[in-house]
C-alpha cells in the first residue's frame, strides 16, 4: 500500500450524508485493513498511513466524527497528531489505539491529546465497535451543544447590534461599513475566521453609544478631534471588550477588539496576543478598515487615503495592498444616484446619510436597502419630514435594467 | 501459545464467515506472511549495525503487524527487542532474529491450520488448545 490516503468503501455499505465518518491512522497497512473490516458497514472509513496525511484528510475529506490513531509512528506520533486534531477540529472525538501500554503514554494521551478512549492492540471487535459507537455519540452531543451555543451566540449578537442600531443609527451604519470592508479584505487576503473578524468589526463600534452626539458626528465625518474627545474614541474598544468579555466563544473577538486599543491609550497597553497569528492579522485588517473609513468619510479619495495610510508606516502592508485591489474594483462598478424615498428598491445601498429636516440621522450611509428598511422609512415619513432626494448606489444588474 | 491466540483473533475478526470474508482473512494473512520476513531482515540488519533507533522502529512495526493477527509469539519477541533497543541494550537482542524466525515459522503453520479449518467450514472457537 502506498503512503497515501485510502477510502475504504466496503461491501454492501449504504453510505449517506448522515453516515458518521471515522478516520483511522496507522503506519501498518494490515492494521488499517483489519480495523476497517472490524468496524463493519455502519461507518464511512478513511485511512491514513501517517500524521500529516491524517491532518490533510481531516481538512479535505471531512467532516469526521472520530479519529482513531496509532501511537508510535514515524515523523509524528499519535499524541502529537491528536494534539493537532484537538486544536484544529475540537469537536472530533479522539481515540488512541496503541500497543504502548505504559503509564507515560496514557498520561500524555490524556493531557496533550485529551483522548476520549485508549484502546490496546490488538483490539477485540466488540470493544472496538462499542468504543466507536460511544465516540460517535460523544461527537454528536458535542456538536449539538456547539450548534445550540452557536445559534444562541449569533442571535444574541444580532440583538446586541440591533440595540446599537436603535441607539445610534449613525454608529451602526459606520460599523456596517467597516464590517463590509473587513469582510472584503479578509476574502481578498484568503483569511479564515472571517465571521469572528466581522463580529470584531461591528463590536469595535459598540462603544459609540457612550459618545456625545457632537463627537459621534465628528467621528462619522472623519473630522479631527481634540485630545479629550480623541480619548473617548480610544476608549471604545475597551468598552466593547468589557461588554463581550464574559461571552463564551468570543475570546478571539475580544482579543481582536482589545488589540485596537492604542498602546498606552485609555490607561492600558494594547493587548494584541502575539502568540495568536490570526488575532494579529485581524487587528491589522480591522485597523486598516477603520482608518480607511475615517479618510473616506472626510471626503478623501480611496487612492489618496491608501497613500496617506501607507505614509503613516504603521499599517499592515498586506492589508493596504488588499485595500488597494478591492477599492480599485469597487469604485469602477459603483455609481450613486439621487432618488425619492418612494423610488428606493431592495438591494440598493444608501450612499449618504438619510436625515430628517431637524438634522437627526435616521439611516446611516452604507446600509443596504431591505424590505424592513423601506418599511421603516415609510413610517419615518409619517412622523418627520425627510430631506430628499436621497443618494443610493444601484447594484450593477439593477443599473443595467434601469438604463434599458 | 501462538495457536490459540491466532485462532481466537481470527475468530474474532469473522463477522459472517462468508466466502468474501474468508478471502479477506486469507489476503490479510498472506500479506503478513509475505512482509514479515522482510521486516525481520530489516530488524536483523539494524541490530547488526547497532542502530538502536532503527531497531526499535523495525521491531515495533513487526510487533504491530504480528499482534494484529494474534501472532503473539512473534509480537512478544518483537516487544522485547523494542524494549531493549529503547533502553540502549541492543547488544542483548542478538538472539532475537533467530528466535523470531522460528516463531514466524510456527505462526505460519498455525495460520495454515486455521485457514484450512475456515475453508472447510469448521468452527474456529471453541477448540482445544
Amino acid at each position: 500500500m502506498s503512503n497515501e490516503l485510502t477510502e475504504l468503501w466496503r461491501r454492501t455499505s449504504v453510505l449517506t450524508g448522515e453516515t458518521p465518518s471515522v478516520l483511522l491512522v496507522d503506519d501498518e497497512p494490515t492494521v488499517l485493513e483489519t480495523l476497517s473490516h472490524q468496524l463493519g458497514t455502519e461507518y464511512r472509513v478513511v485511512t491514513a498511513l501517517d500524521g500529516m496525511s491524517a491532518l490533510d484528510a481531516l481538512d479535505r475529506q471531512g467532516p469526521f466524527a472520530v479519529v482513531i490513531s496509532d501511537m508510535r509512528m514515524p515523523d509524528m506520533d499519535g499524541i502529537e497528531l491528536l494534539g493537532h486534531v484537538r486544536l484544529r477540529h475540537p469537536g472530533l472525538t479522539r481515540v488512541l489505539h496503541t500497543a504502548q501500554g505504559d503509564l507515560a503514554s496514557a498520561i500524555a494521551a490524556i493531557n496533550n491529546g485529551q483522548v476520549f478512549r485508549f484502546l490496546c492492540k490488538p483490539c477485540p471487535t466488540r470493544e472496538l465497535r462499542d468504543t466507536v459507537r460511544d465516540a460517535v455519540e460523544q461527537h454528536r452531543l458535542v456538536s449539538a451543544e456547539r450548534e445550540i451555543l452557536d445559534k444562541t451566540l449569533r442571535a444574541s449578537l444580532q440583538a446586541l447590534f440591533g440595540c446599537l442600531e436603535l441607539a445610534s443609527p449613525q454608529a451602526f451604519a459606520r460599523a456596517g461599513r467597516i464590517r463590509d470592508l473587513v469582510g472584503a479584505l479578509c476574502r481578498e487576503l484568503g483569511l479564515n475566521n472571517v465571521w469572528e473578524i466581522e463580529v470584531a468589526a461591528m463590536a469595535s463600534q459598540l462603544g459609540a453609544v457612550t459618545l456625545p452626539p457632537s463627537v459621534l458626528e465628528k467621528l462619522d465625518r472623519g473630522l479631527p478631534l481634540p485630545e479629550d474627545e480623541q480619548k473617548m474614541i480610544d476608549a471604545m474598544p475597551g468598552i466593547a471588550a468589557r461588554l463581550l468579555g464574559e461571552v463564551p466563544m468570543l475570546e478571539d473577538v475580544v482579543e481582536i477588539v482589545s488589540g485596537l486599543r492604542p498602546a498606552g491609550g485609555a490607561g492600558q497597553p494594547a493587548l494584541v496576543a502575539v502568540d495568536k497569528p490570526m488575532v494579529t492579522v485581524a487587528v491589522g485588517v480591522l485597523r486598516a478598515a477603520i482608518e480607511f473609513e475615517g479618510f473616506t468619510s472626510r471626503g478623501v479619495t480611496a487612492e489618496n487615503a491608501i497613500v496617506a495610510m501607507g505614509g503613516q508606516g504603521d499599517h499592515d502592508v498586506a492589508a493596504l495592498a488588499a485595500l488597494r485591489r478591492i477599492r480599485g474594483i469597487t469604485t469602477e462598478q459603483e455609481e450613486a444616484r439621487a432618488f425619492r424615498i418612494g423610488e428606493l428598491e431592495v438591494g440598493m445601498r444608501i450612499a449618504e446619510d438619510i436625515v430628517a429636516v431637524n438634522g437627526l440621522v435616521l439611516i446611516g450611509r452604507g446600509i443596504s436597502v431591505t424590505e424592513m428598511l423601506l418599511e421603516r422609512l415609510t413610517n419615518y415619513k409619517h412622523i418627520v419630514e425627510l430631506i430628499e432626494p436621497v443618494w443610493a448606489v444601484v447594484p450593477a444588474p439593477t443599473a443595467t435594467r434601469a438604463a434599458a | 501459545m501462538t495457536a490459540p491466540d491466532i485462532r481466537a483473533r481470527i475468530a474474532d475478526l469473522l463477522v459472517d464467515g462468508s466466502a468474501h470474508e474468508i478471502a479477506f482473512i486469507e489476503r490479510l494473512v498472506a500479506s503478513f506472511l509475505e512482509r514479515a520476513p522482510v521486516m525481520l531482515t530489516d530488524l536483523e540488519t539494524a541490530i547488526a549495525a547497532a542502530d538502536a533507533s532503527a531497531a526499535a522502529h523495525k521491531a515495533h512495526a513487526l510487533k504491530g503487524a504480528a499482534a494484529n493477527l494474534g501472532a503473539s509469539g512473534v509480537s512478544g519477541l518483537c516487544a522485547e527487542a523494542e524494549r531493549l533497543a529503547d533502553a540502549g541494550r541492543l547488544d542483548e537482542a542478538g538472539d532475537h532474529p533467530d528466535l523470531l524466525r522460528s516463531a514466524l515459522a510456527e505462526a505460519g503453520d498455525h495460520f495454515a491450520e486455521v485457514l484450512d479449518d475456515l475453508r472447510s467450514g469448521l468452527p474456529l472457537v471453541p477448540r482445544p488448545a
